[in-house]
């Protein structure tokens, strides 16, 4: 069968996947309630929920609230800490055989680097994500809108813990791709793209918006398309590994994030509607990836860039005459 | 240990109908004779309300306590209100035609007979009528010859099955207040303790379900009784498992401790919830 030939196994830097489909940060909990069922060590890995130095309450009720394709939260990145997490969670993670990649929160810099370095005397963690761009807290959140505290942030983070460190992005920053360069520079080993979009659902009948914190972080597939462009964008700039994630429900994404530059797919929210959603992905990529011609998955990373030239081929005409005459619909 | 089902099942529609005489609620029943059988009272189904690429939306389930458990007839219940988009389109199901549900999910009620505490104890059953979660699948599960009473705050024509079926299982049933009556969840609580009060408190369990109002509002007038309280939150659920976060309860502990509707309840004891 041909689908078996494809190799889904990817690397990230020094950081390899036995497949790039992972559980996105927020929407898998610490792994247990979907390990329960489902086997882990089948995913490329699993992105667990932010882990502060200190547990954290959350935010008030109601928290989520569904729209056109989508859904937009407001959580507050409740969480039950680090030392919780590394005495309860990860000897279970470790045993289930996933691959663990922490995302890390912080409201001060003090906080992010403090929970680094407690991790970095933990076995078993992978890689860590860095967590500079949850809409839904006040503070924490200007590490991903400037460049020089992002870095600066970085740059103790991997003086404290020397693991691959992916920095998660906030697609709300005024310029996300700045952010980008400057966390690299500062020594991250890639990029997460992205968290959610900052979005506001209302309530026409009580004449106010339905989260208390008025606006939450939009995900789903109505956010698809706007990661993807992200996604596209930074992979035409940088050479560092991207994780994609951001609207992912079906094998066809994940194939689209990947030729876009991706080297590993973060299965989110379609987690709410389908448990096993990153499974069943993961278990259709090597057919889908078969079906246009990918030998493996690290072949597909980015092959849409290269594609880009067949434009010109277009009725023979030159790629900016090709363009003006392609539909506009 | 009842299981709790993450991964989804299909289950075929047996009957769905409207209930004429609510404001837009219906009955839904589903053939599954094991989640009849195994499910606590208590426990909720998590049901895809869409097809196609909707499906796939993150919105796209809603979680519904379960109204009945028949393990005889191998068949289960809800009851809902079509009033948005995903309950319509569950609303538009045939009989004959199977649905996506996770089930049965969370923690349910602890009967008399399961805990040293409840044995021996009167079991008085209180609901809002369009929430039935704590009336026909506890009346099924008693001990045979357990004294039982209920009390619902509503109209037996918002939940004609109910009636129907408590009445068939011999539970005496008070219905108190009209439908859309705004104050018929205070005239149940005053009912209840009335009837808690009256006696030795310590002697009641009360199981309650129905919107927070009437939950809270039990649990300050039967806090000192002696009788035990357990509650069927409702919460809106995303995952229905536990890993969004978005149906937590606040517990006495303060705001650091909030625990998952969806996993730890729906079914707390009302001393657990920060009300």
């Amino acid at each position: 069968m041909t689908e078996r030939a494809v190799d889904l196994a990817v690397s990230l830097g020094s950081l390899r996947l036995v497949s790039p489909v992972l559980l996105a940060s927020g929407t898998a909990g610490y792994g247990r309630e979907l390990g329960a069922a489902l086997p882990l060590q089948a995913l490329g890995g699993i992105v667990v929920k932010g882990v502060a130095p200190e547990p954290w309450p959350g935010n008030s009720h109601p928290r989520v609230v569904e729209t056109p394709g989508g859904l937009i939260n407001s959580i507050g990145l409740e969480n039950p800490g680090v030392e919780h997490f590394i005495a309860h969670d990860l000897p279970w993670l470790r045993e289930a055989g996933a691959t663990v990649i922490v995302n890390v929160v912080g409201r001060r810099a003090e906080d992010f680097v403090a929970v680094a370095r407690r991790l970095a005397a933990e076995p078993g963690v992978a890689a860590l994500e860095l967590n500079v761009s949850c809409p839904n807290v006040e503070t924490g959140l200007q590490f991903g809108h400037d460049p020089e505290l992002a870095a600066a942030l970085v740059a103790r983070v991997k003086e404290a813990n020397p693991a691959p460190l992916f920095v998660k992005l906030s697609p709300n920053a005024p310029d996300p791709l700045a952010v980008a360069e400057a966390v690299l520079k500062a020594g991250a080993d890639g990029l997460t793209l992205m968290n959610t979009y900052l979005a506001l659902a209302l309530d026409a009948q009580r004449r106010r918006p339905v989260l208390p914190g008025v606006f939450g972080g939009l995900s789903g597939p109505a956010v698809k398309p706007l990661t993807l462009r992200w996604i596209w964008e930074a992979a035409e700039r940088f050479s560092a590994p991207i994780i994609g994630t951001g609207g992912v429900a079906a094998v066809e994404d994940a194939v689209e994030f990947l030729l876009a530059g991706a080297s590993a797919v973060g299965v989110g929210s379609a987690t709410f509607a389908q448990p096993d959603a990153a499974w069943r992905i993961a278990e259709a990529l090597p057919e889908a990836l078969a079906r246009l011609g990918f030998a493996s998955a690290a072949e597909a990373v980015g092959a849409a860039h290269d594609a880009g030239k067949e434009v010109e081929a277009w009725g023979g005409l030159s790629p900016k005459r090709a363009n003006s005459r392609r539909p506009t619909a | 240990m009842t299981p709790s089902a993450v991964l989804p099942r299909r289950a075929t529609v047996v009957d769905l109908r409207r209930l004429e005489g609510a404001d837009g609620l219906y009955w839904l029943e589903l053939e599954d004779e094991e989640v009849a059988r195994l499910a606590a009272p208590g426990q909720f189904a998590h049901v895809l309300c869409a097809d196609g690429e909707v499906a796939r939306y993150p919105g796209a389930r809603r979680a519904f306590g379960f109204a009945d458990l028949d393990a005889e007839s191998g068949r289960v219940a809800i009851q809902f209100r079509a009033f948005g988009a995903r309950t319509r389109w569950l609303a538009g199901r045939r009989p004959g035609e199977r649905i996506d549900v996770m089930m049965p999910l969370g923690r349910g009620y602890r009967l008399p007979g399961e805990s040293a505490e409840g044995r021996g104890r009167r079991v008085l059953l209180v609901a809002d009528a369009t929430r039935p979660a704590a009336l026909l699948p506890v009346a099924r599960r008693l001990p045979a010859g357990a004294p039982a009473r209920a009390i619902v705050a509503g109209d037996p024509r918002e939940a004609p099955v109910v009636a129907e079926r408590l009445r068939e299982l011999g539970v005496p049933c008070e219905w108190l207040g009209r439908m859309g009556e705004p104050d018929r969840a205070e005239r149940a609580v005053e009912e209840a303790e009335a009837i808690v009060g009256g006696d030795a408190g310590s002697a009641w369990l009360v199981l309650a379900s129905g919107p927070q109002a009437l939950l809270s509002a039990l649990a300050r007038v039967l806090a000192t009784s002696g009788a035990e309280l357990q509650v069927a939150v409702e919460a809106p659920m995303t995952c229905g498992i536990g890993v969004c976060l978005s149906c937590t309860v606040p517990g006495p502990r303060g705001p650091a401790f909030y625990r998952r509707a969806c996993v730890e309840g729906p079914v707390f004891d009302a001393r657990e919830v920060a009300w």
